[in-house]
């Protein structure tokens, strides 16, 4: 019979709670979390790590305006390249746009914008579509017959298009595109909820509810919208990456957020010309954030949809 | 080029001397009795042999196409491009002049400004064939309901047909500046609409497919996106040069260099900003600096109490804050003009705003953040949008930073052209709250005084501003019939708008178009489509063309 010696059972536990973490941590898609964790970062930390502001011209130095304009002073010099190439600074990292506005700063703002406007969006997309497919799949009937009804003419509407719809009838504006965001993507989650409750209304805990007199509300409040946020969840971080590309387009559009904010969808679009004239920083960098930002939340939305499903975890 | 501030002298004048039946039209009998006012209007250059047209030219507009744009009735915003190509009007701004006589080959005014009589060409059709004859023209203008109608028609006693060529307008009281309105550019009232189709398919339907007695027929459009035309051979002045002709909405500025340096486009518009320089540099393409007109910023709701522009001094300010040397140099490469007039250096009777009637504006961000101080801003404030026109959308964001840097500010509100021309036709009406900057530009000929009566009095159709000084001036202005004491009056105005900073002058506008190699005749005799005066776009079309 083995002996533990006295004093290691401690050091055990250590060890199989590190084990039990390691598998934890091996098991959860680390790319995806570390990128979407270090974009939320610098969207909450952009007045502190960004080096200049988001709005203004980063104050040139004599010899920058000596070598653009042939003059000692200037307001700024626009279209700085990254520091790697010739003309580019370090204090200027990945160059300048055309008003002289570090780019690096404008990205570390528009991650900001970029994330509040799709999470948000989102966020209100899920609550209003979860709640339409709670009730619309629970109380059946006409409730169902005119909820879905409408969810199914909305999902016909191809939601780019009718976003550009709805923003001008809006207007521009950041809270604007929340609100349109919401209003295009709804109907994803009232659809795939039903279908979820029309099963979870059978199960017997539900039946065993309704015999004990428990309220519907409270029935669809304790028993139902727990029992559907898997998959809430898992749409919820789909359609995260797909509100970003929206917002991106939008405001690509102009009919998204107005300038001067900056988000990466404008940052793009203003700098449209730029391609032409060999200015690829102003075009790049953004671009380059907002497939960051999709691909991880859709790499994570992926693995969460593999493990909340039971049956497709076991495989 | 024609274009330059001495053709401004050689432009319609109306003098105070009366002369009888003095008009400079073609040799024919006057069709008013009595004294008559002296016109300068210019003979229309006519082609004896009728060649054919050839080639396709391919338009890139810089802006969305209002199918609205088609139908003169409604006139408002960028429409004369196409009135130009489906319509023709009586007389209209041509090469030859401000004035010059196109369907009718005579008009005249009488010397009390009572009366105007035009006589039509003979033989005038339609493109469908039909003739055009003076019922149209009595038609359209009681039907016009586009901009300046209710003065048009409140001055109206009635319209009288004397035969099917010859038509007189009686006026209630003096209507001194009735030819500067019905002048093709002015307003859309000029622009003979027939009769028979327009009854026929409807407002909706000629706006679909419009009809005119212009050099070029309506083919097709895609909405908003193209519009095509083909010649029509049978346009009473010659033929025109080029078959076909496809304007193409193109808003981006690197689309439309793309299609430039494609082939895809033969002519670009506003190739100002970003990729100016390119266009400079290309030794495949020739470029027109086009200089049109000042553009001005405006403060719609400025006289109410609430609003913070209601200070002169922050209007001053606003002024003041800006860097209009380095905005011109980094939007124009240095070739537009920083100036301090809002209206344009080719408009009859305006001030010049380069100095020699007007001080070009100071750059004085200091003295700017000390005036808001002293309006009780120390700190500036944020105003709800800037507007600016599309697509020069980089150029109000180089104004903005500068407002910003003395601390107004604020965010643009980017308006598709149709949406910002609709607005900003409205005046003051077209923007809700009082804490907005509009941006705005407008070459419109007919004299300062057009100008003024539309922006800048009180009952103005699009007005911004309203002050009693410049109202009693103006009420001067139109109680008077002498020419001279008129344009004093209209001078005066002016200096008022611009010592008060009610608008506020940016730069003289270059709005550079450019053409490809295709487009004839070679070299630099290309010009010669841009000097029609006051013309944004190189009208007329019918002199246009390109290789094979």
């Amino acid at each position: 019979m083995a002996t533990i010696p006295i004093g290691a059972e401690g050091r055990i536990a250590a060890v199989r709670a590190a084990r039990r973490g390691y598998r934890v941590l091996r098991e959860l898609p680390m790319v995806p979390l570390v990128i979407l964790t270090v974009l939320a970062a610098v969207a909450v930390l952009a007045p502190v790590l960004a080096p200049h502001g988001k709005l203004d011209p980063v104050k040139p130095t004599r010899e920058q305006c000596v070598a653009k304009f042939g003059a000692g002073d200037c307001p700024y010099v626009d279209n700085a390249p990254p520091f790697w190439s010739a003309g580019g600074r370090l204090d200027t990292p990945l160059g300048t746009d055309f008003l002289g506005r570090d780019v690096l700063s404008r990205l570390m703002y528009g991650a900001r914008i970029s994330l509040i406007v799709a999470l948000t969006g989102t966020l209100f997309a899920g609550a209003i579509g979860t709640v339409l497919g709670v009730l619309a799949g629970y109380m059946g009937r006409w409730w169902d017959q005119i909820i879905m009804r409408i969810t199914d003419a909305w999902l016909t509407l191809p939601s780019l298009a009718f976003a550009i719809l709805l923003s001008s009838v809006r207007g521009p504006g950041l809270w604007n595109v929340v609100l349109i965001l919401a209003l295009v993507f709804w109907s994803r989650y009232s659809r795939a909820v039903r279908g979820e409750v029309l099963a979870l209304r059978e199960r017997d805990f539900v039946k065993l509810a309704e015999i004990n007199g428990i309220g519907k509300l409270t029935i669809i409040r304790r028993h139902l919208i727990p029992n559907v946020m898997n998959t809430v969840m898992v749409l919820f971080s789909l359609q995260v990456g797909v509100a970003v590309i929206i917002e991106a387009s939008l405001s690509f559009l102009g009919v998204g957020v107005p300038p001067p904010e900056p988000s990466w969808g404008l940052l793009m679009a203003q700098e449209r010309e730029s391609l032409l004239e060999g200015r690829w920083w102003l075009e790049v960098f953004p671009g380059i954030c907002i497939t960051m930002l999709v691909l991880s939340a859709n790499m994570l939305g992926d693995w969460l949809r593999v493990h909340l499903d039971p049956q497709l975890r076991n495989r | 080029m024609v274009k330059n501030a001495f053709a401004i002298l050689s432009m319609l004048t109306l003098t105070c001397g009366v002369a009888w039946g003095q008009g400079a039209a073609p040799a024919t009998k006057p069709i008013l009795s009595g004294p008559l006012a002296k016109l300068d209007i210019k003979d229309a250059q006519t082609s004896a042999s009728r060649g054919t047209p050839k080639g396709t030219l391919n338009i890139g507009l810089h802006f969305g196409i209002d199918p609205g744009w088609f139908d003169p009735l409604g006139y408002y915003g960028a429409a004369h491009q196409f009135y130009y190509l489906v319509h023709d009007a009586l007389i209209k701004p041509m090469p030859q002049g401000e004035f010059t006589y196109s369907l009718a080959e005579r008009a005249e005014l009488s010397a009390d400004f009572r009366r105007a009589a035009f006589r039509l060409r003979p033989g005038l059709k339609f493109q469908d064939g039909h003739p055009l004859t003076t019922a149209d023209v009595k038609w359209t203008y009681e039907n016009y309901r586009g901009l300046n109608f209710k003065q048009l028609q409140d001055k109206l006693e009635n319209i009288e047909i004397v035969d099917d060529r010859t038509i007189v307008f009686h006026f209630k009281a003096p209507f001194v500046d009735f030819l500067d309105l019905y002048n093709g550019y002015g307003s859309g009232i000029g622009w003979i609409v027939p009769r028979h189709y327009h009854e026929r398919v409807g407002k909706d339907g000629f706006k679909a497919r419009p009809m005119g007695a212009g050099p070029f027929k309506f083919v097709s459009q895609e909405a908003g996106v193209q519009v095509s035309f083909e010649a029509w051979d049978q346009y009473w002045r010659r033929a025109p040069g080029v078959k076909t002709i496809n304007v193409k909405a193109i808003r981006d500025l690197a689309a439309r260099m793309a299609g430039l340096e494609t082939g895809e486009l033969d002519v670009a518009y506003g190739m100002t900003g970003k990729l100016l320089q390119r266009v400079m540099s290309d030794p495949k393409l020739r470029w027109n600096p086009n200089f049109t007109a000042p553009w001005h910023l405006v403060f719609p709701g400025y006289n109410e109490s609430s609003s913070p522009f209601h200070d002169q001094r922050v209007r001053q300010a606003v002024s003041l804050a800006i860097n209009r040397a380095f905005l011109v140099k980094q939007e124009t490469q240095g070739i537009g003009k920083p100036w301090g007039n809002w209206i344009s250096h080719e408009t009859r009777d305006a001030l010049r705003g380069d100095g020699t009637d007007l001080p070009v504006p100071a750059y004085d961000p200091a003295k700017a953040k000390q005036l808001l101080a002293e309006a009780g801003y120390p700190n500036g404030f944020d105003f709800d949008w800037y507007v600016p026109f599309a697509p020069y959308y980089d150029m109000a964001e180089r104004v903005l930073n500068d407002l910003r840097a003395v601390g107004l500010r604020s965010k643009l509100q980017m308006l598709d052209a149709p949406a910002y021309m609709a607005q900003t036709s409205k005046g003051r009406k077209g923007f809700p709250g009082n804490r907005t900057i509009v941006q705005r530009i407008d070459p419109r000929p007919g004299g300062a005084k057009e100008l003024i009566r539309l922006y800048a009095v009180c009952g103005g159709q699009a007005s911004y501003t309203c002050e009693p000084r410049i109202e009693s001036l103006w009420t001067r202005h139109e109680a008077s019939t002498d020419v001279a004491e008129r344009d004093r009056l209209s001078k005066e105005i002016q200096r008022v708008i611009i010592d008060g900073y009610y608008l506020v002058p940016l730069y003289l506008q270059p709005f550079v178009h450019a053409v490809t190699q295709k487009v004839l005749p070679e070299g630099e005799a290309v010009h010669r489509y841009w000097d029609t005066q006051n013309a944004p776009f190189p009208w007329p079309w019918e002199v246009w063309e390109v290789k094979g």
